[in-house]
């Protein structure tokens, strides 16, 4: 308890910045871009954001001010839990690894121009970044990730990498490995961090797997043998017996409600197609589930490790919501198709 | 033994036609320490640089080749002797003997290299055919016949293996549950797992989808063979062992041919060794058109015998003109520097290392090494007196240092040091009548340690003040000695550690030693010995009659004379707790004595058969850890203490050009 006390205390000062449903509302009031910015200019998100125009950069500018959240809250914490939310915050990492591996294998792209959407962690990087970019090719960056905790994924995905030249091998054997080195680092704490913040996480991989076995299934093709190896072990409800009762049916989300499986089902019948997209719908839905439980993590008893997961969740589904505004106000959407995308006003 | 050797600048002029005789003769004779023509004063860029580095290249790439050919013939280069050859016979030319070596190396080598690349064939055969045993053998383990499988038309199976991380075993056997199929386990090799799917001809589909989604890696099994596995097995392990026997039998060849080579070859290397020393050393020679000039140092007593060499030559295509000894007091100013040469008889050369380790003394300076070598011995005899621990260190030392293994060879100084450390310890045990930490064994020359009374402790911690004493005038005395041989009068007299400050010294010991009454008489005198000192530089200019003063020199004198206040200060404090610190050495003699008696106590009553692996290992830590902190306590005593008062470093070691 005594762990959680000082960083507990900063958490709460950084919940107090969060925009909240009015300022949410607000945003989503504003008649164009220019107003959301000049809104956005009011809050504690513009020192990253401001001067920057596009989407993308937007985006990039929001989650750095998240990844700054995660970094101020790091140093007060110590031992087991500093580990858990270091890899935590390594998800950014993994990100950049990613967006360097496309750029690479993507021929119109280039690592000069990924370099400006690469996610600063500090001291807390675990890939030597500069060399990163600078690598020409696989097997450059292979060499260069020695070392790191992400050559020996790397170099179980370089092989199927090789033979079909497409970075899906090697992102699920980043994914793999990063998810199960999270995993470890969650085991590691103690009793009462593990049952409530064990469920956040659980529903996080629960989301994670259902969205890997739509686009696995139906944009990939791949075999339910296949996807199976893929998915996450440590889901929630989503686990081995569920995988084979949903993955055979025509419509995986579909399959849910009619094998009863619970919360899901339920959540699951409140949701509604975005543009005819009924996949789209459900993932709102259920990242709203996801928001709402995060949120319940946060009232009660405070000194716990679910306390900081559900304030990194919930901080990472405020800035989708400023996301989806943006964009919808870029596109000329109206509010209340823009409304339907949004996760913390629900 | 006390002061460098006297020496002489030398320089050579030659022609490029005699270099090569001049070489041979400079580096035969090994007495000149060349300097190079960057350093010397007077070159205003009339001396152009020897462009050598293409040669020095080609010596390099020769050596490269001469040692991977002996490293084939099985012989480790690492501790051969460099010189394979007499002094005289070595040819010195680098040019000449570059081009006549290559020559009968690549001669050599055309005779050993095909049979080299024969072994590396065969050996790449037997590896390819020891990684398809190892590959059978996993089918084998199973039972499985090769013909059955690889003539299989209704089953369809893959042989492989997978990365053992995230449980991908696991998960490919949950993903094929549904599937009937065999999932078998082979070795894990490094970090992947084999294994041996069966299963029918219409789910290969499926199996090859689950196959790729662990990360599946296929093992291709060797075509070329027929039968069922355990004869292929044998067929391979036969193959392997013919190859095995011809590569013996080649091996035996490059025997017979070490034999005839080995010794032409260590030759070569000598010759190439030396004339890449000699190439190094040509680049710090001077070029005009057509003549080459080498500058260094001489050994005085040595100029004679150089001379007499090149006078040998044609005179009018070889000149030499030498210095005269060059004294201390020159050498302060003289470019380029003077190297110092040691001049220490075989028994002191073990301490050279202390005081290099420290750094190089000057030319002008005193030699240490005698008064070092003494002191390091007596205050380590006093520290870890004990006979039967100084003799284990003297054996050691001994052994180590005359016993002819190569590897010893580099630290067999070090060696000799630790033998003359524990041959001290052995005469200070004497006087306690120590032996092993038991005393009673031996009859004490001086007085026990451990039955001592009150009064002699007190006795024993005055010897290392006593001992101090003595280190802290030794080394004053030397700084004196020093600053006469420079001829700097004004810091012999009156400087931290001259002769006022030493006599005030005594003064104070004598004063307390002989419990005399206060009285500002002799306060008097000792402030007058130290006000020189406060005074110093008024003095000197007075001495020097510069008589001219300006506002800014008086300024100047100013702040010297507070400095020099400060000065007397520091002089006061470090001479009582330089002394003090001596203490330690009759201290750490007591501690030894009360280490043992713990150690012993442990053991104290019990059977010889419980004590005595104990007792040995307690001797074994003693000598160990007490050991190494004496060791560092005597250099700290030696470096801090004393060397702090006259030690005149930066010089620079003299490295004559020779055949080494």
């Amino acid at each position: 308890m005594i762990t959680y006390s000082a960083p507990y205390a900063r958490m709460r000062a950084l919940k107090g910045k969060f925009l909240g449903q009015a300022q949410i509302e607000s945003l989503l009031q504003s008649p164009d871009v220019q107003s959301v910015m000049s809104l956005l200019s009011q809050t504690d998100y513009w020192e990253q954001v401001q001067n920057l125009s596009t989407s993308r950069e937007i985006e990039h500018g929001l989650k750095q001010n998240l990844i700054l959240n995660y970094i101020k809250i790091l140093t007060f914490l110590r031992g087991r839990p500093a580990r858990f939310v270091t890899t935590l915050l390594e998800k950014f990492d993994l990100l950049n690894l990613k967006a360097i591996i496309r750029s690479l294998i993507n021929q119109n792209s280039s690592t000069e121009k990924s370099a400006p959407f690469i996610f600063s962690l500090g001291k807390y990087h675990k890939i030597p970044i500069e060399k990163a970019l600078e690598a020409r090719n696989m097997g450059e960056l292979l060499r260069v990730m020695e070392n790191t905790p992400y050559f020996r994924p790397l170099e179980i995905g370089y092989q199927q990498y090789e033979a079909e030249k497409s970075s899906l091998p090697l992102e699920i054997a980043l994914d793999l490995d990063y998810y199960s080195r999270l995993q470890s680092d969650f085991n590691s704490l103690g009793i009462v961090d593990k049952i409530i913040a064990g469920k956040l996480l659980g529903i996080d991989y629960d989301i994670i797997n259902l969205t890997w076995m739509v686009r696995f299934k139906e944009y990939h093709k791949l075999s339910p043998e296949q996807i199976y190896q893929y998915i996450l072990p440590n889901g929630w409800k989503i686990q081995r017996q569920v995988f084979w009762r949903i993955i055979a049916s025509g419509d995986i989300l579909d399959s849910i409600k009619d094998h009863h499986i619970r919360p899901y089902d339920r959540v699951l019948d409140l949701s509604e197609p975005i543009n005819d997209n009924a996949d789209l719908g459900a993932e709102i839905t259920l990242l709203r589930f996801l928001y709402n439980q995060s949120s319940k993590a946060l009232q009660g008893f405070p000194l716990h490790i679910a306390s900081f997961l559900g304030f990194f969740i919930m901080k990472e589904m405020e800035i989708r919501d400023i996301m989806a505004i943006f964009n919808g106000k870029s596109l000329g959407l109206p509010q209340d198709q823009i409304r339907k995308y949004l996760i913390t006003l629900h | 033994m006390f002061t460098p050797e006297k020496m002489s600048f030398v320089n050579i002029s030659t022609l490029d036609s005699n270099l090569t005789q001049v070489l041979d003769c400079v580096t035969k004779l090994g007495i000149m320490h060349i300097v190079d023509k960057k350093d010397l004063p007077i070159n205003d860029g009339l001396l152009k640089d020897v462009d050598i580095q293409p040669l020095k290249d080609k010596l390099s790439e020769i050596n490269v080749r001469i040692n991977n050919l002996l490293s084939e013939m099985g012989i480790d280069t690492k501790y051969l002797p460099t010189l394979s050859k007499s002094q005289s016979e070595i040819e010195i030319d680098p040019f000449q003997v570059a081009s006549k070596v290559e020559n009968e190396l690549t001669e050599i080598e055309s005779e050993i290299n095909p049979i080299i690349q024969r072994i590396a064939q065969l050996q790449s055969e037997m590896n390819k055919l020891e990684k398809d045993s190892k590959q059978l053998h996993s089918l084998e383990v199973h039972g499985i016949n090769l013909e059955d499988l690889l003539n299989m038309r209704f089953l369809y199976f893959a042989f492989g293996d997978i990365p053992v991380e995230f449980e991908h075993f696991r998960r490919l056997i949950d993903s094929l549950e549904r599937i009937p199929c065999v999932v078998l386990q082979g070795e894990t090799v490094g970090n992947r797992q084999q294994i041996l799917v069966f299963s029918l001809m219409t789910d290969k589909d499926i199996i090859v989808n689950a196959l790729e989604g662990a990360y599946f890696s296929k093992i291709d099994i060797p075509q070329d063979y027929q039968g069922s596995i355990p004869e292929i097995l044998d067929k391979i392990e036969y193959e392997i062992w013919s190859k095995r026997e011809d590569i013996a039998e080649l091996r035996g060849e490059i025997q017979n041919l070490r034999r005839t080579w080995r010794k032409r070859l260590l030759e070569l290397r000598t010759e190439i060794i030396v004339n890449q020393n000699v190439a190094e050393s040509m680049e710090r020679f001077g070029k005009t058109e057509r003549s080459y000039f080498i500058c260094g140092w001489v050994p005085y007593k040595e100029v004679g015998k150089l001379k007499k060499e090149l006078e040998k030559m044609d005179s009018h295509s070889v000149l030499m003109n030498a210095t005269e000894a060059i004294t201390a007091q020159e050498s302060e100013h003289y470019r380029p520097k003077v190297p110092t040469k040691f001049v220490h008889p075989f028994f002191l050369r073990p301490f050279t290392g202390l005081i290099t380790t420290f750094d190089i003394p000057r030319y002008s300076a005193i030699d240490p090494t005698v008064f070092v070598s003494l002191s390091f011995m007596a205050m380590f005899g006093i520290m870890f007196a004990d006979v039967g621990h100084g003799s284990v260190l003297f054996l050691i030392g001994l052994l180590a240092s005359v016993y002819p293994l190569p590897q010893l060879k580099p630290l067999r100084r070090m060696f000799a040091f630790l033998s003359c450390c524990g041959a001290a310890s052995i005469i200070t045990g004497l006087l306690f009548g120590n032996l092993f930490g038991k005393e009673g064994i031996l009859t004490p020359l001086w007085f026990s340690l451990e039955h001592m009374e009150p009064t002699q402790v007190n006795r024993m911690l005055s010897v290392g003040v006593y001992f101090g004493i003595g280190m802290i005038s030794l080394g004053v005395l030397l700084s004196i000695a020093q600053h006469f041989r420079s001829r700097n009068l004004k810091e012999a007299f009156f400087g931290q550690w001259g002769v006022s400050s030493i006599i005030a010294y005594w003064l104070i010991i004598y004063l307390y030693i002989s419990k005399s009454q206060f009285s500002w008489d002799k306060v008097l005198i000792i402030v007058l010995l130290l006000l020189p000192i406060m005074f110093k530089q008024p003095i000197s200019k007075l001495i020097s009659k510069d008589k001219q003063s300006h506002h800014g020199q008086e300024e100047e004198h100013g702040e010297s004379l507070i400095e020099s206040g400060f000065q007397i200060y520091e002089v006061a404090l470090a001479y009582l707790a330089n002394t003090l610190s001596y203490i330690r050495v009759a201290a750490f003699d007591l501690s030894h004595a009360g280490l043992m008696m713990a150690a012993y106590s442990l053991t104290k009553g019990q059977s010889l058969f419980l004590s005595l692996p104990s007792d040995i290992a307690s001797n074994i830590f003693v000598i160990m850890l007490e050991g190494l902190i004496v060791g560092i306590q005597c250099m700290r005593l030696e470096y801090y203490e004393f060397f702090s008062k006259f030690f005149a470093g930066e010089g620079i070691e003299y490295k004559p050009l020779k055949i080494t």
